[in-house]
């Protein structure tokens, strides 16, 4: 009952306050009058009686503080009314406000968006179970010329090494692949891997319907046709009916398999985005399995409980051995090492890059934090007297504290939500393009690939900004707070503000701050430095020429029908396409090349001319021959391929004039054939150099040899519109072989806006970088100044009395702005002098010196310390002289 | 007037006014005059505090408050002690009586 009471007088405290105020004052009028009257009886005047009870009352505002801080609902009344304090003082010093919020928006927003980015692709787990358990097992060639290398095994040393070891619980081959799948309505290139049947059990999936196949369906010279389907195609093709499951087959490269169970949504295996699987066998032909040399598979694991992740690599090194002495290779000894998966999931470069990038933050949120301490000094020496006068009326010091952290609470809330709608903002548009920004080439690529699929707005990033929100905002109030608490406020009163004729050493280190002012310059100039410079490195990139003609340009990869596709009869299946196309109106010709521009993965090898000692790398193309005059690419010497090509007894090859400089030097190589082992084969026309895998860095020296294979990318040159004659490429397709099997048809120009993606990407990151790097330099100078103008104004204002002119005190002012700029330029340009070097071997045909890169850094980083100081400088203008005598 | 009163011992002045409530309803100065009448003058309540009690014996349920006409046809707010309140004052006699007399009892031991 009396909880019940106390609760229903609560609630009545919280909706009805007013009513309250207004009786608490009426009871308090009614108790002066009974008391005054109580004197007036004992002999007092009423005057006299009146005062005399209110002083029993013992201040009546105490009383009332007392009363109502009772009060229920006293401690959200008050907040609302900080909370409006706040904001009416927040409003009044807008130049405060302004540079306050935008530090913190840039600094909470830059740094949430680069943990989104960082906790995504380094961080959080992979989507496994137990994914610290799994180890990649790799063998290592002897001399490894490329590091895709380290990754592969053949069947029988896997053989060999799964015998022996006693270290994994269960280990699976595995390799991407691209599969085609024909439906009633055609053929679909399907990505897809051939996995162990050991595979689902080392990563921890388990099927959502029907099974994973059996290590029996797994076997070598077994009958393995059986499939396991992805979640989404199970959803897209089969229209997610769950009786498909032991009764359906698809048909996958030419071949009925039955759909034995599918995968839960999500998965994609490593490659990231696989969506079928099948066994060992049904991927490899018998031969291939038998071949200890026919390294192309991976080989994945799970460790045994309670083994360490350094005992496995020990074992694995031990097996290495014993591989080596069962498969002796002349060319040296082969090794078998371990990694974690995490070790694996991002490639070095791109770990390099994204530390960089958190390093970048780590720097930037340096500086946000140097800005908010000397903006809140600035703001604490301005209130320095207001808040001791508030004291000394007897305002509480907890009420002052409150107010002053709500305050910091409230710039913290705004600037937050800036920052946070930055960093959601920047996080999208990042993560929209970071998959088309991935290498294609490099150890563990599909794992980092599948890393970035985890790269998003999710709600730990979100979670660390409020977190990071709230810790500013703590940091900020607890600032504010020892401002009340520390003793030296009463002190500031009894001085008046004589603080200001001398400023305070307490508050002084005006040496420290001016150097931290400085190094922010400084951090600024080598943000621009660097940033100008990747710009420039990317106009210059994006303007030399291509080698090709990306307009009126189409390209698809295709595969030919796996039924009908033999070794002996791919050249004719390839014409039947070839004539299709042919009769489409307005193409004017049609290349088939292995691999074609810009941003695919081509096979590198290695040439030698004859007469020459060393080998030289190469990328090494298939291409028919319109390959050529599809592209536009220029023959420069000799002749492209002829039909007859690849019948002739003789083999013959094409080199680009990169080739022909750096490998063949002062031998001609029309002249002088290459030569693999026995064979001689003759180069019969060099042709221009032409950018494939990407277009930062300058034409490779490149070789072609005339197309065969059954996949490949068909090019089809137009004089219309590319984009309009994709529908009939793709009928045209469909014509030639219902099985025939056509990827993505894209427009050259779409696959070049894809491939700057990430140098653009790059040079925007790094904009972004140095652009709030300048902002917050810009709001440190003006934080000084302006501290600086407000310490002294009574200095000021007694010289503009004593007969100084306004510019001579200006000048005073202008003199600091001038000091930081000319130190921290210098400095900052010597740093970036050093920065640059490193940056610029990653650069394309970009000098660490690049002149007009130093002189607009200069120049932005002059205006913008320039427009910083103008405000600060504007207001020792204005010194009133007058305000010497009024302040005593 | 000479001051020769008492200041209150702490923590007893919410008893008091849970006492004097008890006899009958009263409006805040009228129970700062009734226990220093009842105290014979030796208690004088310090006014300033005695509010905040009130409110905190509100909170607590342990007293109501309602608008009356107050004996010169003013209007007055009176407190009135609640059952839970009248409960407590007996709990709070009982542990000051025991309180006290142990306090007695060694205040009078002899040698």
């Amino acid at each position: 009952m009396s909880r019940l009471l106390g609760l229903r007088y609560r609630l009545r405290g919280l909706l009805r306050r007013d009513a309250l105020d207004a009786e608490t004052a009426e009871e308090l009028a009614f108790h002066l009058e009974r008391q005054a009257r109580k004197h007036v009886a004992a002999g007092l005047s009423p005057a006299a009686a009146m005062r005399r009870a209110r002083l029993e009352l013992g201040g009546v505002e105490r009383w009332r503080e007392a009363t109502a801080d009772l009060r229920p609902g006293r401690l959200l009344h008050d907040l609302a009314a900080d909370v409006r304090y706040a904001l009416r003082g927040l409003r009044a010093r807008p130049g405060y406000t302004l540079s306050a919020l935008a530090t913190l928006a840039i600094g909470i927003g830059a740094s949430t968006a680069i943990f989104g980015i960082v906790d995504g692709a380094l961080l959080r787990p992979l989507p496994f179970r137990d994914p610290g358990r799994i180890m990649s097992v790799v063998l290592r060639m002897p001399m490894q010329a490329s590091q895709l290398v380290d990754m592969v095994w053949s069947y029988p040393k896997f053989a060999l090494f799964r015998e022996r070891q006693t270290v994994f619980a269960s280990l699976a081959l595995h390799s991407p692949e691209t599969v085609v799948v024909a439906h009633a309505d055609g053929a679909e290139r399907v990505p897809a891997e051939m996995a162990g049947a050991s595979y689902f059990e080392v990563l921890g999936v388990r099927p959502l319907l029907g099974r994973t196949y059996t290590p029996a369906e797994d076997r070598v010279g077994g009958a393995s046709d059986v499939v396991v389907v992805g979640e989404g195609l199970w959803r897209t093709r089969l229209g997610a009916d769950p009786r498909v499951v032991g009764v359906r087959a698809l048909t996958i490269d030419g071949v009925a398999r039955t759909i034995v169970g599918v995968l839960p949504a999500g998965f994609g295996g490593l490659s990231g985005d696989a969506q079928l699987w099948i066994p060992v066998p049904a991927a490899r032909s018998a031969a291939v399995l038998e071949s200890p040399g026919a390294h192309n598979m991976q080989l994945v694991a799970r460790l045994r409980p309670g083994v360490a992740p350094a005992a496995a690599r020990a074992a694995v090194a031990a097996i290495g051995a014993e591989i080596d002495a069962a498969y002796p290779d002349d060319g040296g000894h082969w090794s078998a090492a371990a990694y974690e998966l995490s070790a694996l999931r991002m490639t070095p470069s791109l770990r390099r890059s994204l530390q960089l990038l958190g390093l970048g933050v780590a720097l930037l949120l340096a500086i946000v934090c140097v800005n908010l301490t000397m903006l809140l000094l600035v703001r604490g020496t301005a209130r320095r007297q207001e808040l001791a006068v508030r004291l000394a009326l007897g305002g509480s010091r907890g009420r002052l504290v409150r107010q002053l952290a709500t305050e910091s609470l409230v710039l913290a809330a705004l600037g937050s939500v800036l920052g946070l709608g930055i960093a959601v903002a920047g996080m999208r548009l990042l993560a929209s393009k970071l998959p088309l920004s991935m290498p294609t080439t490099g150890v563990g690529i599909e794992l980092t690939r599948l890393a970035f699929t985890g790269v998003g707005v999710t709600g730990r990033t979100l979670g660390f900004g409020v977190a990071l929100t709230l810790l500013t905002g703590l940091c900020l109030g607890v600032a504010s707070a020892l401002r009340v608490a520390g003793r030296g406020l009463v002190a500031a009163l009894r001085q008046g503000s004589a603080s200001s004729v001398a400023p305070p050493s307490r508050h002084g280190a005006p040496l420290l701050r001016g150097g931290l002012v400085t190094l922010q310059v400084a951090l600024a100039v080598v943000f621009l430095v660097v940033s100008g410079l990747t710009l420039r490195s990317l106009q210059r990139a994006l303007a030399v020429p291509l080698g090709y003609e990306p307009d009126g340009l189409l390209l698809a990869k295709m595969t030919l029908d796996p039924v009908r596709a033999r070794p002996d009869s791919t050249g004719a299946l390839w014409q039947g396409v070839v004539d299709e196309l042919r009769r489409l109106p307005g193409v004017r010709a049609i290349g088939i090349g292995s691999c074609a521009p810009v941003g695919m993965h081509c096979d590198g090898s290695s040439v030698t001319p004859q007469g020459h000692a060393g080998a030289g790398r190469v990328l090494y193309l298939r291409a028919s021959p319109e390959y050529f005059s599809a592209l536009r690419t220029p023959v420069l010497r000799g002749r492209a391929f002829e039909p007859g090509d690849t019948l002739r007894a003789r083999p013959v090859m094409l080199v680009n004039r990169t080739a022909a400089r750096t490998i063949w030097g002062t031998d001609d190589p029309l002249v002088t054939p290459a030569v693999d082992g026995e064979r001689r084969i003759q180069v019969v026309g060099v042709v221009e150099d032409a950018r494939y895998e990407d277009l930062e860095r300058p034409a490779p020296p490149t070789v072609y040899v005339p197309f065969r294979g059954s996949r490949g990318v068909l090019l089809v040159r137009t004089d219309g519109d590319p984009a309009a004659l994709a529908p009939a490429v793709r009928q045209a397709v469909r014509r030639a072989g219902a099985g025939h099997a056509l990827g993505e048809v894209q427009t050259m120009r779409a696959r070049l806006r894809d491939a700057t993606v990430r140098s653009r990407l790059g040079a925007q990151v790094l904009t972004a970088f140095a652009a709030s790097a300048l902002l917050l330099a810009a709001v440190g100078v003006y934080g000084t100044l302006a501290l600086r103008v407000t310490q002294r104004t009574r200095e000021l204002a007694i010289r503009r009395a004593l007969g100084a002119s306004a510019w001579s005190l200006a000048g005073l002012v202008g003199r600091q702005a001038v000091a930081i700029a000319v130190v921290g330029g210098v400095g900052g340009t010597l740093a970036a002098l050093a920065a640059g070097r490193g940056v610029a071997a990653l650069l394309y045909d970009v000098r660490p010196l690049e002149p007009s890169v130093y002189v607009a850094s200069g120049l932005l980083l002059l205006l913008a310390v320039l427009a910083a100081a103008a405000v600060p400088t504007r207001r020792s203008l204005r010194v009133d002289p007058r305000e010497a005598m009024h302040a005593e | 007037m000479p001051d020769d009163s008492l200041s209150l011992i702490p923590g007893t002045l919410e008893m008091l006014v849970l006492k004097t409530l008890s006899l009958a309803p009263m409006h805040g100065w009228g129970i700062g005059e009734r226990i220093q009448q009842l105290s014979r003058d030796a208690f004088r309540v310090n006014q300033g505090t005695l509010y905040p009690v009130l409110e905190r014996l509100q909170q607590q349920g342990w007293v109501t408050a309602e608008w009356r006409a107050s004996e010169n046809n003013r209007r007055a707010k009176y407190y009135r002690l609640t059952r839970a309140g009248a409960k407590r004052l007996a709990d709070e006699q009982l542990d000051w009586e025991r309180s006290s007399r142990a306090v007695n009892l060694i205040l009078r031991t002899v040698g």
